[in-house]
């Protein structure tokens, strides 16, 4: 087990590179000012190649959330750029950030993902509408048999069962093509096996899609389907593990908390 | 086996039912408020009709004098209200002395009232005995024995002992001489001091109505005998009297205020009863969407074995939780909303100044037990839907599923629907008053209609809305569009409410309108005379309409009177009485100066003695055909069986009932005209103008006198209005309230629209769409519900199906249908202002 300080995880100071399609550098996001302010994310370097399968993982409070919402574009550094593909989203703002998040970031969340009213195909291409786009038809069917819902296009969420609800929100983050698909948790509402099956379907997307997908969990078992781990600790990075079973990542994580 | 399920123990409920309220704070919030403003509005209301029963002056000059008695002033019919009359009854023949002859009587004494004017302000005039029922004393000179002289008060600012002072009756000047001055009278309190003259007994006896003999006696006991003792003797004594005592004496002194009552006890029962009916809407309608919302947690408690019983009872007890609560904290706020009603009754001149409320706890006691108790019945009806549901049946619906309405509401809502259209129609086929109140009667059976058939209309009307947008790309209109039809439930919970307001709104104005508008256009096209003489406030004498007569250039002179009837007649096998307005008219000169668009008879032959024309519409109330016989009270009460000589169509802008000048004159308090119409010689027309005028009369272009009962119609529909702005008020703030909470429940929506890449402005226009589809659709069923009643009510009045309406009514439909755009607006800024990841964040 290699320790954080010796090898930070991830590239850091790699040029803009066609190969990367997440990239922060030395992110710092602080709460409040004076001496109650808070340094969430401190000095945090990443960078994640295109087609990764990424876990973020750590104690709660450990900075995770926030490495979420910044690597987003949901909310913007202190110090630091956050690269989305080729775009410094740090550089952006208001509506402007709001469309290149329609465009080119997708969100999968632990529950509350879908709109009941509308259907299924309806909550797929719903980025696309607000974008004021037409689907690519060719795509939405490729998509959705890819996630195994084709045939449910017209049901409404309700009449779906969680890990269908959540198969939707999978395709509905991929409807855009976008740079990045973040996940929050998104099996921590699922019985074991649907969750199981929604982690081969991420692991599978990544790799035939060549999709880049940065997931943050807190459960080991969740985070082993991932190709590599990233742990963080007290807002900082605090190592990464590749391909570890989920006794190993416990351990890991028994580690930083000890 | 024991079957453990069927209950639950009492702990145990109260634990569910506590922390079931605890949950869903926001959707008990409809319940809660609904309730809340029952309460307070029937409260409010129940005290207003209190008032009108019990309340009302303390005696100021009566208070002294130990029973009043006065003239039987109402005529009781079996099984209806009595029917007061307008004018003070006349007191029977003999009855004085009879109870002066009374043991127990220390001493009667007559008292008049008379209305003077000196230079067009008022003057009231009484007679000198009547100083000894308010202990007032000469102070100086003496008392006022011949007709010319008149004792002051010692204060009085314009007249002294020794001068002249010319006070008018009717118009008719005299000239009097002070020959005393009098001790100040009893003071009341909150109304103003009015100046004050005494007469000789027999001069005021001279100048008052009738056939000139005192209406109000005042008896003075024996000393040890009691007032109540006393007024039974006289009643024994004296049959066909009225007698009243302690602070119903104040009843006797201040008659004028009855109309005042009736205003009371009608505001408070009928919109008392609107109130109620409005609040079981809301409440039904906040319930359902409440208990829809935990639909799941139903399924789950029906999956760990609870019965639809336990259930039931548990919605039942959760509702009694927060409607007894409401309740009882209305209570309060309902006292101030009397007291509130009570100054702006009084500052507008519905109820006399100094008119005093009961405030007794009946009301709010009456109100909480009244309004619980429908909350709890319309709560049994809407949770039995609920607890019924199987559990899978429950787990599986979605939210999205049309609202289902049970087979008796529906058949009810239909039959109620078809009745209302029936009556509407009615004026097709009847005639008579009877036409005016079907529709009317058709107005409420079609509110009612709506609110049992509303969700199923409403959501008929969202998926055709629905229908026009759906071709949009336009990211608001889609979503909106799909919330629509998806959710068709929420709509109608706001669009039903909105509409049953405005169609409430427009039925309550439109007819009052309708009727008004009416009324007045008979006046206009009626009135043929060229001059119209008013003497406002003060009327004309008969000495005065000689003078009229007398001035040259007039050619044509018609002295009205007006007064109230009462028609007796058997309706259905029931004896009847209805009161309408009446005028008395010069037969022989009324036909030179009005028009009353006669149908059959002639009013020339009201100059015979017992005749009376009618309206048409009165006349086939009462079955009446040219030369039967018809029952009339006059003014005072007074019976006559008078012949039908003539019929008329302007009945609702002169009066439905019209008998000759003299009659009218003969039983009123004042036996004065009210106004004079004349027709001049073309080339003297501007010199007996100015003549009238210089005389202190008002002259006038006739058509713009004011219909017959315009003053009365146009306190009624005040009063109406503002009951009607209360409950409007009401109904405005339950659809907030549950507007408010449904798009606050939206935060998640909100928050994954935001995250998934729409901007606010996208939210804001969703909402936009669907805050104006409710209130469109709030406003055509509203309109839709109004509208048959309305035509029928116009047809029937002016023949027009067409109902001419008030600018009023589209501020009803303007201002509830923005409620809804305003609330949606509010509440989308509220749910908007959380960061979304905060709001998608927090777990379930």
């Amino acid at each position: 087990m290699r320790k954080a300080e010796h090898q930070p995880a991830g590239v850091t100071g790699v040029p803009a590179n066609s190969g990367i399609a997440l990239r922060l550098d030395s992110v710092q996001k602080q709460y409040g000012s004076g001496p109650a302010t808070l340094t969430a994310l401190n000095n945090v370097s990443l960078a994640l190649y295109q087609g990764s399968f990424t876990a973020i993982m750590g104690p709660s409070g450990s900075g995770k959330s926030t490495l979420l919402h910044l690597a987003s574009g949901l909310d913007k550094p202190t110090r630091g750029s956050v690269h989305v593909g080729s775009t410094d989203i740090s550089q952006l703002s208001g509506d402007r950030l709001t469309q290149f998040r329609r465009d080119h970031v997708g969100f999968i969340f632990q529950a509350y993902n879908l709109l009941p009213t509308l259907s299924v195909e309806q909550n797929i291409t719903l980025p696309l509408i607000l974008g004021g786009k037409s689907a690519d038809n060719a795509w939405l069917e490729y998509l959705t048999n890819a996630v195994g819902i084709g045939a449910l296009l017209n049901r409404r969420p309700a009449e779906l069962s969680g890990g269908q609800q959540q198969r939707v929100a999978i395709a509905r983050a991929l409807i855009s093509h976008p740079e990045v698909v973040f996940a929050d948790e998104p099996t921590g509402a699922l019985d074991s096996r649907s969750a199981r099956a929604v982690l081969d379907l991420l692991w599978h997307l990544a790799r035939e899609l060549n999709q880049t997908i940065v997931m943050v969990t807190h459960d080991p078992v969740v985070a082993a389907a991932s190709q590599r781990v990233i742990f963080l600790a007290d807002g900082q990075l605090a190592g990464y593990r590749d391909g570890g079973t989920a006794a190993e990542i416990s351990d890991f994580m028994t580690g930083l908390e000890a | 086996m024991k079957d453990q399920s069927a209950s639950i123990s009492t702990d145990g409920r109260k634990m569910i039912i506590k922390s079931g309220i605890r949950q869903h704070l926001g959707s008990f919030a409809g319940i809660f408020v609904s309730t809340l403003a029952a309460v307070i509005l029937l409260t409010g209301l129940g005290v207003v009709l209190e008032s009108g029963l019990r309340g009302g002056y303390d005696p100021v000059r009566y208070s002294a004098a130990d029973v009043i008695v006065g003239g039987q002033q109402s005529s009781a019919l079996p099984e209806d209200l009595a029917v007061v009359f307008p004018e003070q009854a006349a007191l029977p023949q003999g009855a004085a002395d009879s109870i002066s002859a009374l043991n127990n009587v220390a001493k009667v004494i007559p008292d008049f009232t008379i209305q003077l004017s000196d230079n067009g302000a008022a003057v009231t005039a009484h007679n000198w005995a009547s100083t000894s029922i308010t202990n007032q004393n000469l102070l100086s000179g003496k008392m006022p024995q011949q007709a010319g002289d008149v004792v002051v008060g010692a204060s009085d600012p314009h007249a002294h002992l020794g001068d002249s002072l010319v006070l008018s009756h009717g118009g008719a000047p005299a000239t009097y001489t002070v020959v005393g001055t009098a001790s100040e009278p009893p003071s009341s309190s909150g109304s103003a001091p009015e100046r004050q003259v005494f007469l000789s007994d027999e001069a005021a006896a001279a100048l008052t109505g009738g056939d000139h003999d005192a209406k109000t006696l005042a008896v003075f006991a024996k000393d040890g005998v009691s007032a109540q003792t006393l007024a039974a003797n006289i009643q024994t004594q004296a049959p066909g009297v009225d007698t009243y005592t302690g602070k119903d004496r104040g009843t006797a002194e201040f008659l004028d205020a009855g109309a005042g009552r009736g205003t009371l006890v009608a505001f408070g029962s009928s919109f008392g009863g609107t109130a109620l009916l409005i609040a079981l809407f809301l409440v039904a309608a906040a319930l359902s969407l409440s208990l829809h919302q935990r639909q799941r947690d139903f399924a789950l408690l029906r999956t760990i074995g609870s019965t639809p019983g336990q259930l039931r009872s548990l919605i039942l007890g959760e509702v009694f939780v927060v409607s007894a609560a409401a309740g009882v904290i209305g209570v309060g706020p309902g006292y101030l909303l009397a007291q509130i009603l009570k100054n702006v009754f009084s500052s507008n001149g519905l109820i006399p100044p100094g008119f005093a409320f009961t405030f007794s706890p009946w009301p709010g006691i009456s109100a909480v037990v009244l309004v619980v108790l429908t909350v709890l019945v319309v709560a049994n009806i809407v949770a039995a839907r609920f607890s019924k549901v199987s559990p899978i049946q429950a787990l599986t619906e979605s939210s999205t599923t049309p609202a289902k309405l049970g087979t008796g509401r529906l058949i009810t809502g239909i039959v109620l629907t078809g009745a209302g259209l029936l009556a509407s129609a009615s004026p097709l086929l009847l005639h008579g008053t009877a036409a005016i109140a079907a529709p009317a009667a058709a107005g409420l059976l079609l509110i009612v209609a709506v609110g049992l058939l509303g969700p199923k209309i409403a959501g008929a009307g969202v998926s055709m809305f629905g229908r026009l947008l759906r071709t949009s790309r336009t990211p608001g209109v889609v979503l909106a569009h799909a919330n629509s039809t998806g959710n068709a439930r929420r709509l109608a919970a706001a669009v039903v409410p909105l509409a049953l307001g405005i169609g409430l709104g427009l039925v309550q104005l439109g007819t009052s309108a309708i009727v008004a508008n009416e009324a007045q256009v008979q006046v206009q096209d009626g009135i043929t005379a060229n001059l119209l003489v008013t003497n406002p406030g003060f009327g004309f004498s008969a000495k005065a309409v000689e003078s009229i007569k007398a001035t040259s250039g007039v050619t044509v002179l018609n002295a009205v009177a007006v007064s109230g009837a009462t028609i007796e007649s058997i309706q259905f096998g029931d004896p009847s009485a209805e009161q309408y307005a009446l005028q008395g008219i010069d037969p022989l000169t009324a036909p030179a100066t009005m028009d009353l668009a006669v149908k059959m008879g002639s009013l020339a032959d009201l100059q015979n003695p017992l005749t009376v024309a009618l309206s048409t519409d009165v006349a086939q109330d009462a079955g009446a055909k040219l030369g039967d016989t018809v029952n009339v009270r006059l003014g005072d009460g007074t019976p006559i069986k008078a012949k039908l000589v003539a019929t008329y169509g302007r009945g609702l802008g002169f009066g439905a009932v019209t008998v000759s000048n003299d009659l009218v004159r003969a039983h009123t308090n004042t036996g004065l005209d009210t106004q004079v119409l004349i027709n001049v010689d073309p080339s003297k027309s501007d010199q007996v103008a100015a003549g009238l005028s210089n005389a202190g009369f008002v002259v006038g272009d006739p058509h713009t006198a004011a219909a017959q009962g315009a003053k009365t119609r146009s306190a009624d529909s005040f009063a109406s209005s503002l009951a009607l702005f209360i409950i409007l008020g009401y109904v405005g703030l339950a659809v907030v309230n549950t507007l408010v909470v449904a798009t606050l429940e939206r935060r998640r929506e909100f928050a994954l629209l935001r995250l998934i890449g729409s901007n606010v402005r996208q939210i804001y226009s969703m909402m936009a769409i669907e805050a104006v589809m409710i209130a469109i659709l709030a406003a055509v069923l509203g309109v839709a519900v109004a509208f048959p009643a309305l035509a029928g009510i116009s047809f029937a009045v002016s023949g027009q199906p067409w109902p001419n309406l008030s600018s009023g009514t589209l501020v009803v439909i303007g201002v509830m249908s923005s409620l809804a755009v305003v609330a949606i607006g509010f509440a989308t800024t509220l749910a908007l202002r959380a960061s979304p990841i905060a709001e998608i964040g927090s777990r379930e």
